[in-house]
């Protein structure tokens, strides 16, 4: 008989990074059937009681043990596995094992290790106070930390440039800076391509098609998704461009971004013309190259031969016409990604309705569900606020899939599965399952399975293998490109009925 | 000299040079405005509404009233002080997302018999109409208030002031009462309405800020509300009343593009983390 234990740990702490990954690894102890380790928050306990576990009083001080056992005897080697797990996250943290005092503060740990770059990664609402001790102290800042203000961005970026240093961010994911990946960052070879980059996921594509064309990168500098804004005028972009200009192993600059306005991405431009490297924008919009052509015209300009991008699998067929609806459902983890599925697909087929529209009219409401064509950004700051990112935590888009599925209007499911550091230590593990179901959802309806086309970004270095990935994919039934792009004309076409 | 201050007040020193005027000067806090702009200067340890430059100074020296005041290149002078902005501070409320528990922690504190008593004297002052408005959101709370009660800042202001950075805490939006504050704001002080009108942007006092971060944490509450009660003679009591007003009914405004989600069988990150884009 299932048998259930509840223990308050008071004031321990690790992350929630951690936790997440020390209850995995018990989840999948010998006589364990279901596991959290979590720090006892309101939103924690309540999943806690949603699970069905009794509660004693606790607070977020407190470390809460939730385990689900199938018997009395498997306690004893389940607490073993939290400790071990525990241990081995408290050692990862550490450095080794080696046992130091923390920094209490942003400043003493500046005083303390010194250092050219300080990475913040706290509650938005507090991330200026760190980011204004590290300018403080003479160093670069990259703020990993979303829900950043506004008015807070421009201001702290304005002292940034008086004084000469870079803010990367706020909201900014992926940098790769003297050799060392930051953040959401893939494993990439040294080379001589500098990228600015306004966009997280966005980088990540140019740094996976990059790679499979053999060019390796000296720096890719990420400035936060709103540097190219009107409000920002691009202000952490124009010291990213003058440090790339300055370091002698960049010998071509490529500027990313989402949507910019025009009056900056031309003031850019201008700035750029002044500069002894070239520069190439790859920015998105409406009519304008998706980022795999950007890149086939930085090979170009490189002399470097544009390979055949990667796909894996058979082209899966396409259901049959008429039979089922004809909406393309994407459902994303990567903000710029679902930005350029969007506008492909907006192009072709008509309106996208999104968390993250193309324009106000077509925002969805907050079941994200909705007829006709529909792309969803899992990633975005109202679906990640109090919880981990979906690159993180597969969840939510896992739930929102089987939704989907489910919904005989849907025609193909697009989807994008990002690699590299900072990332799910296996996603095709946790997403094959659900393509799986997804398909045979339909044909247990007496229908053809169901299209699922899947982008995986990532270099061949990166820790989760990229070839492992895709062909984990391929064989829960999906179609898999490296490029994004070309995942999307692929999905379009299936979804309007066409064949290529 | 370099000071500390919010960065609507570093956007404000660099929308170009000024002349303006001393509106108010004692040994803790300066203002001067710049026409319909109030910039402050405040000692080291005196109270830091979003509107001031924070020094080292321990005391301020005086100035008349009318005395000038001039913006250059960004820097402040006045009262023989050069002060420009070299360190920002946060004056924003954080997110509340949860207000009905928020409204159950705040509660707790109120219950003590100090607190109501400081909150009866505020009451005491304030027409129970405007307040009932207030607590529904009825934009007539306005002038109900406005310019009302005791204080540099009329008790009245404070607790509508309370009351919008609580609301903007928690809907990022401040509504029809917002609104009405806009087009109302110049019926009381000129100081007052200039920090009325950074409440409607969400600005706040430090110290109203530390009691939004513990309601939305539940981490020391009792603590940030005698913090907050300790803020000039009827202030902090008055911006406390506004936010119990504004948690006793969350008032429905237009909302941003976002999404709420269902928790899910998932532990969650206790701290939100940010979206790779």
């Amino acid at each position: 008989m299932s048998v259930e234990h509840v223990e308050i740990r008071p004031g321990a702490y690790a992350d929630s990074v951690a936790l997440l990954q020390v209850s995995r690894d018990v989840a999948a102890a010998p006589g364990v059937t279901a596991a959290q380790v979590a720090m006892a928050t309101d939103l924690n306990l309540e999943v806690l009681a949603t699970m069905g576990f009794t509660l004693p009083p606790a607070s977020p001080n407190d470390m809460v043990v939730a385990l689900r056992l199938t018997d009395e005897t498997a306690l004893a080697a389940a607490l073993t596995a939290v400790d071990a797990a525990l241990a081995a996250a408290r050692k990862g943290a550490a450095g080794g094992g080696q046992v130091s005092v923390p920094a209490r503060t942003t400043a003493s740990a500046l005083r303390r290790a010194g250092g050219g770059l300080a990475l913040v990664s706290v509650p938005g609402a507090s991330a200026l106070v760190e980011a204004m001790d590290a300018l403080d102290a003479g160093c670069d800042v990259m703020i990993f930390s979303d829900n950043v203000p506004l008015e807070q961005e421009v201001a702290m970026k304005g002292i940034a440039r008086e004084r000469g240093l870079l803010v990367m961010g706020p909201d900014c994911g992926t940098a790769v800076v003297g050799g060392v990946g930051l953040g959401f960052a893939n494993t990439v070879a040294p080379g001589k391509v500098g990228i600015v980059a306004a966009s997280g996921t966005g980088c990540q594509q140019v740094l996976a098609l990059l790679d499979a064309a053999g060019v390796g990168v000296a720096a890719a500098l990420g400035v936060g998704g709103r540097d190219l804004s009107a409000a920002v005028g691009g202000l952490s972009s124009l010291t990213a461009l003058d440090r790339l200009d300055a370091d002698p192993a960049v010998e071509h600059i490529l500027v990313i971004s989402k949507p910019p306005a025009s009056e900056v991405a031309a003031a850019l431009a201008s700035y750029a013309d002044g500069l002894s490297t070239p520069v190439r924008f790859a920015l998105l919009g409406a009519g304008q190259p998706d980022l795999t052509a950007q890149v086939e015209a930085l090979l170009s300009d490189l002399g470097v031969a544009v390979p055949t991008w990667p796909t894996w699998g058979e082209p899966v067929p396409q259901a049959s016409p008429g039979a089922e609806g004809g909406a393309l459902r994407g459902l994303f983890v990567g903000g710029t990604l679902c930005d350029e599925a969007m506008l492909l697909a907006a192009e072709a087929l008509g309106p996208i309705r999104s968390n993250i529209p193309l324009s106000p009219e077509l925002a969805l409401d907050t079941s994200l569900l909705s007829s006709g064509h529909v792309m969803i950004d899992f990633g975005d700051d109202g679906l990640t606020r109090g919880r981990a990112h979906p690159m993180i935590d597969p969840t939510l888009r896992l739930e929102h899939l089987a939704r989907v599925a489910a919904d005989p209007e849907t025609a193909v499911v697009l989807l994008d599965v990002v690699l590299g550091h900072g990332a799910e230590d296996d996603p095709a593990a946790g997403l094959a399952p659900g393509i799986t179901a997804a398909r045979a959802a339909r044909t247990d309806r007496g229908g053809p399975p169901l299209p699922v086309v899947v982008a995986c970004v990532g270099t061949s270095a990166d820790p989760q293998g990229l070839t492992r990935q895709a062909e984990a994919l391929v064989a829960a039934g999906a179609e898999v490109h490296l490029s994004n792009a070309a995942a999307t004309r692929r999905a379009i076409a299936l979804a309007a009925g066409g064949t290529r | 000299m370099a000071g500390a201050a919010s960065s609507s007040v570093w956007h404000r020193l660099r929308t170009g040079d000024a002349n303006g005027s001393v509106l108010h000067s004692g040994t803790q806090a300066l203002y001067a405005v710049f026409g319909d702009q109030v910039i402050g200067v405040a000692a080291r340890d005196a109270v830091h509404p979003p509107v001031t430059i924070g020094t080292p100074l321990p005391q301020l020296p005086i100035a008349a009233v009318g005395d000038p005041a001039v913006i250059v290149d960004a820097v402040l002078h006045v009262a023989g002080l050069a002060v420009s902005v070299e360190r920002l501070v946060p004056s924003e409320a954080p997110p509340l997302v949860d207000p009905p528990t928020a409204a159950v922690r705040l509660a707790a504190v109120l219950r003590e018999p100090r607190v109501v008593a400081r909150l009866d004297g505020v009451r005491a002052q304030l027409p129970a109409a405007g307040l009932r408005s207030l607590m529904s959101g009825h934009p007539n709370a306005v002038l109900g208030l406005l310019g009302l009660g005791d204080g540099l800042t009329p008790v009245g202001d404070d607790v509508l002031a309370g009351w919008l950075a609580t609301t903007s805490a928690i809907r990022q939006a401040t509504g029809a009462v917002g609104e009405a504050v806009r087009v109302h704001a110049h019926r009381t002080s000129t100081l007052s309405a200039a920090l009325l009108l950074d409440a409607v942007a969400g600005h706040c006092l430090p110290q109203f800020r530390a009691l939004v971060m513990a309601l939305a944490t539940g981490r020391a509450v009792p603590e940030a509300v005698a913090s907050l009660l300790a803020v000039g003679h009827t202030s902090g009591a008055g911006m406390l009343l506004g936010a119990r007003l504004a948690l006793a009914f969350p008032v429905t405004v237009p909302v941003p593009v976002s999404v709420s989600v269902s928790v899910s069988v998932s532990v969650s990150a206790p701290e939100p983390l940010r979206s790779p884009r």
